[in-house]
């Protein structure tokens, strides 16, 4: 059951953006039409795509965590929702830092589902440099450009300063 | 910090604060169970150790008395009440494991607090130094637990275990982690604060030097089975079978033909510890022997010898029978010496002997 969970969450992640993306415009136009146009089908959207990429720290800490520690907790008079927040949370908080540094980095550069499932009027960072630069104007495009550089580059020394924290 | 009551030598008498009756786990089906019908009863302030070689079955007893396993049949009672399904958290049984689980995010002081769940939050940690002075580490409350050594991380992890102020103390393995310097001194502090605290504790190992010094009965256990249980000096004197002989030290095993309170064997008649009659395997420690030069052409062979500082360890042979024997460190045989073995104590009828014969 645990498993089926974990898998299908990287099937999410294995679509290309693009399928998914559109997968979701029909949802919204046929079935579940209130979506239709809103921010929660673009997020529903993003988190379809980094379910699995955000499950990676985790997992790796979850898998490191000795089940000791949980035994510990419960051996101590402790239940299992006092040893989750207690014991099991502490230990995953950096890793959960780190989960969230992946995910922005991919929305903020991420382009087809922006495109496809934003709300009139939404932009990000990324869509605006796609749509200046298709029209020619590179020299408005730069600074956004610049933006996505510098965001990006704080998440990955956000993750490559929690890697080096191991050691 | 509370009063302790005085030392306890023997376990008192009256209903045992644990009972396990006829406990059985099996993890696959196909296989044999891991843990094959145990049953046995401790008292309070006693130390049980049950002892046994790896995959025996004493770690899955013991996580069973726990409550990290639950038993496919049987059942586990603390005093009169029937635990065998009861979660761990509510079972008041404490648990110190082989790699010590402390938290690392928590400090030492933490750690112990965190197991004070029946006091105010308040005095918790003011009684977690009282915990932690108890094992001379008082000042180091603030530290993390991965700034301390191995045994100081076990003393920590074994009082933040009496701080929940638990019916029974479990221990897994607690001496393996450390260095055999260690293991001797941290096993003695470790009893006399049981003592002191007069605690109740199950101690798992396949150490017997561990089980004998640290336990005031000892459980041996193979193949999922408890094969006996008795105090120290009565399991390794009068075990019950050929492995539990050889499991608790050296010994030579002879089989004889026995009449009454003697047994005729390879050595010559030899005097028994109880009454028997037919055939029968003995176990006669190497210290119950005795050598004495002999010129005999039927005397035994030094084939080996062993300095062990306040004794020798002597390998013998006699024809196609090999014995071993420990001697005191004067006079010493050289190895080629012809000597004749002498029994000098009672050999123990192994009443459980149905294995072939083996020898040392």
């Amino acid at each position: 059951m645990a498993n089926a969970v974990e898998r299908s969450a990287y099937i999410g992640y294995a679509i290309p953006p693009l399928t998914l993306a559109l997968a979701l415009v029909f949802l919204a136009l046929n079935t579940v039409t209130v979506l239709y146009q809103t921010l929660a089908l673009l997020i529903l959207g993003w988190a379809l795509a980094t379910v699995a990429l955000a499950m990676g720290p985790l997992r790796s800490t979850l898998m490191q965590m000795r089940p000791s520690m949980e035994e510990a907790a419960h051996s101590l008079g402790h239940g299992p929702i006092n040893t989750f927040f207690s014991v099991v949370f502490p230990h995953l908080r950096k890793s959960i830092l780190a989960a969230l540094a992946l995910v922005f980095l991919f929305c903020m550069k991420e382009l087809p589902i922006t495109f496809l499932l934003a709300p009139t009027g939404y932009t990000t960072l990324a869509v605006t440099v796609f749509s200046r630069t298709s029209e020619g104007m590179m020299a408005e495009a730069a600074p956004f450009a610049a933006a996505i550089m510098l965001f990006s580059g704080l998440s990955v020394a956000l993750i490559l300063n929690r890697e080096g924290d191991r050691h | 910090m509370r009063e302790y009551p005085p030392i306890h030598s023997t376990p008192s008498a009256g209903t045992p604060l644990l009972s396990t009756r006829h406990l059985v786990r099996r993890f696959r089906d196909a296989d044999r169970p891991a843990v094959d019908d145990v049953s046995f009863d401790l008292y309070r302030g006693e130390i049980l150790a049950l002892l046994g070689p790896s995959g025996c079955g004493k770690t899955t007893t013991l996580r069973m008395i726990a409550g990290f396993e639950t038993p496919d049949s049987g059942s586990v009672f603390l005093g009169e009440r029937d635990i065998t399904r009861l979660p761990t958290q509510k079972r008041r049984i404490g648990m110190v494991f082989q790699d010590y689980a402390l938290f690392p995010h928590m400090t030492l002081a933490e750690n112990v607090a965190f197991a004070m769940t029946h006091l105010p939050r308040k005095q918790r940690h003011t009684r977690a130094l009282e915990w932690l002075a108890l094992v001379n580490m008082a000042e180091l409350g603030e530290r993390f637990p991965e700034e301390l050594s191995g045994g100081q991380q076990q003393r920590v992890a074994l009082v933040r275990t009496l701080a929940a102020e638990p019916e029974l103390v479990l221990l897994d393995e607690p001496f393996s982690n450390l260095d055999a310097s260690l293991r001797e001194r941290t096993r003695k502090e470790m009893r006399e604060l049981f003592k002191k605290t007069d605690t109740t504790v199950i101690l798992v190992t396949h150490d017997q030097a561990e089980a004998m010094t640290m336990a005031d009965r000892i459980g041996v256990m193979r193949q999922g089975q408890l094969l006996q249980v008795g105090p120290p000096q009565a399991v390794y004197r009068e075990p019950a079978d050929t492995f539990v002989a050889e499991f608790l030290g050296h010994t030579n095993l002879l089989e004889g033909e026995a009449e009454g309170l003697s047994a005729s064997t390879a050595l010559g008649p030899i005097a028994l510890n109880t009454q028997a009659h037919g055939p029968v395997t003995l176990s006669l420690r190497p210290e119950d022997l005795a050598l004495v030069r002999s010129e005999d052409p039927d005397s035994a062979i030094v084939v080996n010898r062993e300095f062990r500082g306040h004794d020798y360890f002597y390998l013998l042979a006699r024809g196609e029978s090999r014995y071993c024997a420990i001697i005191p460190n004067h006079d010493p045989l050289e190895v080629g010496a012809r000597v004749r073995l002498q029994t000098s104590r009672q050999a123990s009828v192994l009443p459980g002997a149905g294995q072939p014969w083996t020898q040392h």
